[in-house]
């Protein structure tokens, strides 16, 4: 089962579960099934609750906004998470207020889900991960599944089971990943968390206290697991967090797992500074102040454009080495 | 020269294309940028040209997808070449140096204050784990104070046991004990102080005899003959050590296998991954992540810039400097005063043009002033 075909069952499970579920997109439409294909087969399935939309990402969430006060429950698709800004006031001064505004007498149950991520050489506006900002945006609710989540049931639960806004960001490079199983190198455990988004907690060893703690999101279990798996013939214990609630934070989940060791990396692929690494950092230094042994390290891609040209864009990016170098740093 | 055609990259997110149709049938001759095919993604036909003149031979089928990268065809240089050579040459790669020891072995013993070149001397053939440093770390002292004695296998002759056995004299944690040369005129004779006790086809003898504790050679003049010496007695469970002088600083990161020598004032960047039995003359630097092969000699002065690879056996004169990203082949020979911006392929020897004139300064002094 890769990422994509979990979110695609997703999606049909959705629909065939609840008729109030529509989608809503640019290219959504059979046989074409979106620009990365994570739509494929539902229209030709349900004609009628598939609707493919002219190029204004402001129309899409406004509709989806109006769709959900009116009793549906829209599936917003945004081709590329870059093109995220042009619907960002639907979002951010419509969409997330209305429930508040009306004083609790509507409610906007919709999810905007959209790839984010560089890595394939498409250049400056379609490789961003722009989710850092729409951190700040009060009663919206970001969520991120890595590889080694099931991010089908994230999905799920976003389009049936919550009341309010969701963020649903996916990663280009892990669509066509096979989802992480417990094995040999890794074991994995779900921690539960308030907001119905799990928690996965990966070990690369298999007795001992942790070395190392590495908290990370999205795409970046992509480079994070074979690091783990590298590292562990190094005899380096690490412990992975991998919210799937960027926003809000699982913070007593990320707690417990930085205080095992002590010694903390955050990983995320957004610009470095002001970003998600940071809001995780102050929480843990307001919780474990002089209880970490030493600075909480945060990766991030280098503040830049992306380039087109994958040696380039490659400079620019969170690479395995940097996270191994950076792992082996706090270990110092 | 005989090269492949090998399918580009057309669309960053088009990893295949299809052969639509060959323009040029097996066997034509063909000139530099004439349409030999055409390929189809899905979103284009695009014509491939001929990177150079030979005669075509196809390799993919009409409707065949290929990967990016794979071969459609070869230009030859005559008409019925055969194909395997070309396609069996592989790009170079650099066999990892022996692994001795883990990461963490590595980070406990930094924190424990522990000597992993000893205690990985004293575990011939094993990959030291935390397990065995924190085992150090509750010894008494005096059982991990011991001084290495090292053996340095020929040189004595050309001059380069005497440049090993000098930096082994400045470094407290090992002691030359004796140097083996299989010319026999110098057996008896002494260096720096250091008896040389015999030839090198007694290594083994002297190991069973507890004469020494890890041996390296000096000798480079001969870099097949360094390879197969050091491949022999490693095969034979023969420690090998690395000798590095005092002043040259390897910095974070940095791996190495076996049996290098590092000379003065030589630098090892962060990340640089050297394998093993290479030799370093005085203020050679192996810039940050470089990736150096086993058994290469270096002159002074080579200076490699961030990310150079380097296969086996290659020997670098002395004064030279490499570009970043530049790969070297095996078995390559690089000349003095050489300044590489491109790939070297193996077996290439590469020259360089010394006192090369521009023009006559006569002939401007003749000229009138103003």
């Amino acid at each position: 089962m890769t990422y994509l075909q979990s979110l695609r069952n997703a999606l049909h499970e959705a629909f065939a579960k609840d008729p109030r579920v529509h989608l809503i997109g640019e290219d959504v439409l059979d046989p074409y099934g979106g620009a990365f294909k994570v739509t494929a087969g539902l229209q030709a399935k349900y004609p009628d609750r598939v609707l493919t939309t002219p190029i204004s990402e402001a129309a899409l969430v406004g509709m989806s906004t109006g769709m959900a006060l009116r009793g549906l429950l829209p599936v917003v698709e945004i081709m590329f998470g870059d093109f995220l800004l042009l619907g960002a006031d639907q979002i951010v001064n419509h969409a997330t207020k209305f429930a508040s505004m009306y004083n609790g007498k509507v409610r906007v149950p919709s999810v905007i889900r959209t790839p984010m991520g560089a890595g394939r050489g498409y250049g400056p506006t379609h490789s961003q991960s722009l989710e850092k900002m729409f951190l700040g945006v009060p009663n919206l609710t970001v969520v991120s599944p890595t590889h080694a989540h099931d991010p089908g049931a994230l999905l799920l639960r976003a389009i049936l089971e919550d009341p309010g806004v969701v963020l649903f960001i996916e990663h280009k490079l892990l669509y066509p990943l096979p989802l992480v199983e417990a094995g040999e190198s890794v074991s994995i455990e779900q921690v539960d968390e308030p907001n119905g988004y799990p928690t996965t907690l990966l070990k690369n060893y298999h007795a001992g206290a942790p070395d190392v703690t590495v908290i990370a999101y999205g795409g970046m279990s992509r480079i994070c697991v074979p690091v783990m798996e590298q590292l562990a013939e190094d005899e380096v214990r690490i412990l992975a967090v991998f919210p799937a609630s960027l926003k809000p934070l699982p913070v007593a989940t990320l707690r417990k797992a930085a205080e095992e060791t002590g010694r903390v990396v955050i990983v995320e692929e957004g610009t470095e500074g002001f970003n998600w690494g940071s809001e995780a950092a102050a929480a843990l230094y307001e919780s474990l102040w002089r209880r970490l042994e030493v600075p909480i390290k945060r990766v991030a891609s280098r503040e830049s454009i992306l380039p087109a040209a994958k040696h380039m864009e490659e400079q620019v990016m969170v690479r395995a080495d940097t996270v191994q170098a950076a792992i082996l740093e706090v270990m110092q | 020269m005989s090269m492949l055609i090998r399918l580009p990259l057309v669309a960053p997110n088009e990893e295949t294309a299809t052969v639509a149709r060959w323009r040029k049938a097996t066997g034509d001759f063909v000139h530099s940028g004439d349409p030999v095919c055409e390929i189809e993604t899905t979103k284009a036909v695009i014509e491939i040209e001929a990177p150079g003149d030979g005669y075509l031979q196809q390799i993919a089928p009409e409707g065949k997808s290929l990967r990016v990268g794979e071969p459609l065809a070869a230009l030859t240089a005559t008409a019925n070449e055969a194909l395997a050579p070309l396609l069996a040459a592989a790009p170079v790669t650099v066999s990892e140096p022996t692994r001795r020891w883990t990461r963490k072995a590595e980070i406990m013993a930094r924190r424990m204050q522990v000597d992993l070149e000893k205690l990985a001397a004293k575990h011939p053939g094993s990959v030291i784990g935390e397990t065995e440093v924190m085992a150090v770390g509750k010894e008494a002292p005096a059982e991990t104070d011991r001084v290495e004695r090292v053996l340095v296998l020929g040189g004595a002759l050309g001059g380069s046991a005497a440049l090993v056995l000098d930096a082994l004299a400045r470094i407290p944690t090992k002691r030359a004990v004796g140097v083996l040369d299989r010319e026999p005129a110098t057996h008896g004779s002494s260096i720096l102080g250091i008896p040389v006790v015999g030839s090198t086809s007694q290594a083994e003898e002297l190991r069973q005899k507890d004469f020494y504790d890890s041996a390296v050679i000096a000798f480079n003049a001969n870099l097949h003959e360094r390879a197969e010496l050091f491949e022999k007695l490693a095969a034979r469970g023969i420690p090998f050590t690395n000798v590095v002088d005092v002043t040259a600083d390897v910095r974070l990161n940095a791996r190495m296998g076996m049996g290098n020598v590092i000379l003065a004032f030589c630098h090892i960047g962060p990340f640089a991954l050297l394998g093993d039995n290479n030799f370093l003359s005085t203020a050679c630097c192996i810039e940050h992540h470089c990736r150096l092969g086993s058994h290469c000699a270096f002159g002074p002065h080579v200076a490699f810039s961030g990310r150079v690879t380097v296969g086996n056996q290659v020997r670098f004169g002395m004064m030279i400097g490499i570009e970043p990203d530049v790969t070297i082949g095996h078995e390559a020979v690089i000349a003095s005063g050489s300044i590489l911006t491109r790939n070297v392929p193996d077996r290439t020897t590469v020259k360089v043009h010394p006192n090369y004139s521009l023009r006559s300064r006569q002939e401007a002094s003749d000229r009138a002033p103003g």
